[in-house]
Formats: C-alpha cells, sequence, structure tokens
C-alpha cells in the first residue's frame, strides 16, 4: 500500500473519492432514517413503543405556531416585491391589471413553499440538529438507548410527523401573507380593490397550483427532519462539534430544498 | 456453573477501526455481587462497560446478561433485558429539557402502564433513596456535580433492575459526596439484591465497595480477585496503578525515531 507514489493529482482524485463515498455514505442514512422513522411511527404501538402524540404536537408548535409572525412578515414582503416587480414589468406592456396572475401563480406554486422551508430550516432544522448534537454529546441518546427507549422512535418520529404536518400548513399561511402583500401595494399603486384582487386570484389557481405547492413543501419537512437529525446525530468534539453540525445541517438543508425545488418544478410542469 | 451468574463474558473481542482495544476478555459476575472494574486510562474499561451495555457489537465472544446472549438476541428480548438493566453514566446523562422528577419518571412511562400519580410517587420515593427529596421539580443544569450522579442513580433504579452499572461514580466529586455515594452503592445492594458494576479508577472507592475487582490494562485482564488479591498482587502494572507510579516502558528506538519521522509507523 506504501509504494503508492503521491502527486498533487493523486491527492485530488483520493479527496474526491472519499467525499463522493461520504456523500453516498450520507443519503444512505437518511434514507433508513426515513424508514425506521415511519417504521416506528406505523408500528411503534404493537412493539410496545409507541410514538407519543404529545411529543409530536410539541414539535408542531415549535416548527409552526413559533414561527408564524416571521413567516406572515417575509412572506408579505414577498408579496409586496413580487407587485413591485410585476407592475415594473407589465407597464411596459401597458398589462399591469395582469399583475395579479402573477403574484397567484408564483405565490402558491413557489415562493410560498420555498420561504416556508428557508424559514423552517433556519429556525427549527438548526434547532434539531443542536439539541441533538448537545444530546449526544451529553450521552443522553446512550442514556436512551440502555433504557430501552429507540432514539429514533422517541426523537425523530414526532419531529418527521410534525414536519410533515405543520410544512403544508405554514406554508398555505405564508400563501396568504403573500397574496395579502401582494393585495395592499396592488390597491395602493393599482387602485386595485381588495374585493377585485381576491376575486381574480381565485379565478386564476386551481388546486393544483395549490397543492403542487403544499406536496412540495412537505417534502421539504422531510429534507429538514433528516438533515437536522442526521448532522445532530453525526455530532463529535463536544460544543464547537455542536456548533458546527448546526451550520452545516442550516446550510445543507437549504441547499437540498432549493435544489428539490428546482427539480420538482421542472417534472412538474414538463 | 452459567447459572450463577448474572453477568458472564467470554473471550471478548472488539476493536475500534483497526485498532483492538479488548484482547479475549473473561469475566463473570455472580448474584447480588458488587464488581468493580478498574483500570488507567485507555484500558479500555468504558469499552468494556459499553458492551456490556449493548451499546456496541463485538468483533467476536459473548456476553451473557442474566442469562441472555445479548450479542446474539433479537431487538424484542434486548428490550426486555434493559427494563431489567439500570445504568448511571459519568455526566449523568438527564435529558436536560426535562425535570429531575420526569428524568427518574422516564423509564416508568416508557415501561408501565402505571398512572401518572403512582409514577410520580415511585419517583418521590427514588429520589429520597439517593437523598434528592424535594428536587425533583429541578433541571439537571440546576444541580451540582454530586446531586447530578445522584439523580441519574434514581433514574437507573427507577424500574427496580436487576443489573446496575456505574461509570466513575466519584469523578470530579469532593471526598465527602464520594464517600457518600459509595455507602449509596452498599445500601442498593443490601436493600435491592442488586448486581453492581462499577467502573472507576479512584483506589479508595473501590476498595470500600468491591466484592471483587477487575484490574484492566491495555484491553487485556491483569487480574480478578478480592480486594486483598489486588492489594497482595505481585504484578507490576498492579502496583503502579495502587501505588501511583508512573509507568516504565522501554522505549524501542527504531519505533520512536519511525513515529518521529512521520514513517509507516501505524501501519
Amino acid at each position: 500500500m506504501a509504494e503508492i507514489r503521491r502527486t498533487p493529482v493523486s491527492d485530488l482524485l483520493e479527496r474526491i473519492g472519499k467525499s463522493s463515498i461520504e456523500l453516498l455514505e450520507e443519503f444512505g442514512y437518511y434514507l433508513a432514517l426515513t424508514v425506521e422513522s415511519l417504521f416506528w411511527i406505523v408500528a411503534g404501538r404493537t412493539r410496545r413503543q409507541p410514538v407519543r402524540f404529545s411529543a409530536a404536537v410539541q414539535q408542531m408548535v415549535d416548527i409552526g405556531l413559533a414561527g408564524l409572525p416571521i413567516v406572515f412578515v417575509l412572506s408579505f414582503a414577498i408579496g409586496v416585491m413580487l407587485a413591485i416587480q410585476g407592475i415594473h414589468t407589465l407597464k411596459q406592456f401597458g398589462a399591469e391589471t395582469q399583475v395579479v396572475l402573477g403574484i397567484a401563480l408564483s405565490v402558491t406554486r413557489e415562493f410560498g413553499p420555498l420561504i416556508t422551508g428557508i424559514l423552517v430550516a433556519g429556525r427549527s432544522g438548526s434547532a434539531l440538529a443542536a439539541r441533538i448534537g448537545t444530546m449526544s454529546v451529553n450521552q443522553e441518546i446512550d442514556a436512551l438507548r440502555v433504557m430501552g427507549i429507540n432514539p429514533v422512535r422517541y426523537l425523530v418520529s414526532p419531529v418527521m410527523i410534525a414536519m410533515m404536518i405543520m410544512l403544508p400548513l405554514v406554508t398555505l399561511f405564508s400563501d396568504l401573507a403573500a397574496l395579502l402583500g401582494g393585495a395592499v401595494f396592488c390597491n395602493v399603486e393599482l387602485g386595485l380593490s381588495y374585493a377585485a384582487y381576491w376575486q381574480q386570484s381565485t379565478a386564476f389557481i386551481t388546486s393544483g397550483d395549490v397543492l403542487q405547492g403544499l406536496g412540495k413543501s412537505l417534502v421539504f419537512g422531510v429534507i429538514i427532519a433528516l438533515v437536522g437529525v442526521t448532522n445532530g446525530f453525526m455530532v463529535n468534539g463536544g460544543a464547537e462539534g455542536v456548533g458546527k453540525s448546526t451550520t452545516r445541517a442550516v446550510v445543507l438543508s437549504i441547499s437540498y430544498i432549493v435544489l428539490a425545488d428546482m427539480a420538482f418544478t421542472y417534472f412538474l410542469n414538463k | 456453573m452459567s447459572a450463577a451468574a448474572a453477568i458472564e463474558v467470554r473471550d471478548l473481542v472488539t476493536h475500534y477501526g483497526s485498532t483492538l482495544i479488548l484482547d479475549h476478555i473473561d469475566f463473570r459476575v455472580g448474584y447480588g455481587e458488587i464488581m468493580v472494574i478498574m483500570g488507567g486510562s485507555g484500558s479500555g474499561k468504558s469499552t468494556l462497560l459499553r458492551h456490556l451495555l449493548g451499546l456496541h457489537t463485538p468483533t467476536s465472544g459473548s456476553i451473557r446478561l442474566l442469562d441472555k446472549d445479548i450479542t446474539s438476541s433479537s431487538p424484542a428480548e434486548m428490550h426486555d433485558l434493559r427494563r431489567n438493566m439500570g445504568v448511571s453514566f459519568q455526566g449523568g446523562a438527564l435529558l436536560s429539557s426535562m425535570t429531575v422528577a420526569e428524568n427518574v419518571m422516564l423509564p416508568l412511562r416508557e415501561h408501565t402502564s402505571l398512572d401518572e400519580n403512582t409514577m410520580q410517587i415511585i419517583a418521590r420515593m427514588k429520589l429520597e433513596v439517593v437523598n434528592l427529596g424535594g428536587f425533583g421539580h429541578l433541571r439537571p443544569s440546576q444541580l451540582s456535580g454530586g446531586m447530578i450522579k445522584r439523580a441519574a442513580l434514581a433514574r437507573a433504579i427507577a424500574m427496580d433492575p436487576k443489573l446496575l452499572f456505574f461509570d466513575e461514580p466519584s469523578a470530579g466529586l469532593d471526598p465527602v459526596v464520594a464517600a457518600e455515594l459509595d455507602d449509596l452503592i452498599l445500601k442498593l445492594r443490601e436493600s435491592m439484591k442488586m448486581t453492581i458494576v462499577v467502573v472507576t479508577h479512584e483506589l479508595e472507592s473501590a476498595f470500600k465497595i468491591a466484592d471483587r475487582i477487575t484490574v484492566l490494562d491495555h484491553g487485556k485482564i491483569l487480574l480478578t480477585g478480592s480486594v486483598q488479591d489486588v492489594r497482595n498482587s505481585a504484578i507490576d502494572r498492579v502496583q503502579n496503578l495502587l501505588n501511583r507510579r508512573p509507568r516504565e516502558e522501554p522505549v524501542d528506538a527504531d519505533d520512536y525515531l519511525r513515529r518521529l519521522t512521520g514513517g509507516d509507523g501505524d501501519g
């Protein structure tokens, strides 16, 4: 083994190979974690290890309710920005009133789920990684295991349930807030009444548009849960490790969300 | 012979990566016995404990707890066995999101269908046993080091386990608190007839509580015997440990040079 001569190229190849394997390993871990956490949700009761509903509710409050004010503010702002840009663009064709269509579609299909995903990743994904990371540094995960409490069942499944329920709900809330933002700006700028704005929006948006957005957000929720939890479990090296993992969890989950969004948009609009 | 052993380890070999950590360990603890595992840092004593707890899979060998081989038992069997095991970790490992009382109640909540009141009464009783009566409402972060260890002990005995494992009970504690914990361990064995395994490097504590002591060094068992046996042992390394003598190991000049020059000394 020691006979191989090291060159910059071989070092580079080695690094690429190593990180590819690590990436593959991580995706395998995500997959296994998904399967296991869903297994406990479905079969926990028969194994005398039910997933606690109260734990899931607690998570839903943390993930969903607590984040609503900031989701409202940012979504509202996005709605206003879309209106500004839309009116500016459409003015060149003298078609300012068509801005409602643009806002309605881009909000429900794209911006609602995306802004929600990014916000929840920043708020809850990081909290999740930090919480589980600290627990594993303090041997709390080991303690759970020796007490016969499966850590995936106890820690991951409730988060999974909460994410899959709350992300679509918060996305719906974000959709409404962004539409409101658009409505307020259109009212000020174009003198369009709120009733007319709402009527036009609902006429344009099909349930398919909304469902496409909500479906995406469900996947974003799963991504946030998996990346947050995995980075938490992988923590080593004490407090510094927790910090690194938390950062990594946020950066990775936002990146995966944007990439998944692109893939979705491509395939759903073919 | 095996019927009388609460814990029986046979020919246990474990690796960390490719490094050999435990080298053919044989180890037996009888029912109601207090066994102390001693050794310096890096001796493999923590690894042995983690294997006894079923947290790792060994390379080879068998570990029987209460007559069940944990290296080959199903998750369901393991789950049943864990109801009979209590563990007090070095840092306590109390869940920081819960109060002390909730921590003690956690095993009850997960393994029994007792009603809330009964669980609270049991939790209070266990906290009384470890002299923490009235502290149940506090969070782990509000407790001192000694209190955390005692709270962890209360959680470990919540289910009245047959086996109790204790990792470094006196590490980081002042001598008085450490002595109190030793008494507590003796009291528990007396009143609840538990089989207790304690991992420690504190000699005084070990000599006070142990029925038998196993001394580990570099992943091998140097000696297993009574307190007297250990005190009178003629083995150099044991005496080093007892008398706080630094190791005097001959230096292999070639090996040393290879390590310094960063050659393939690790190969």
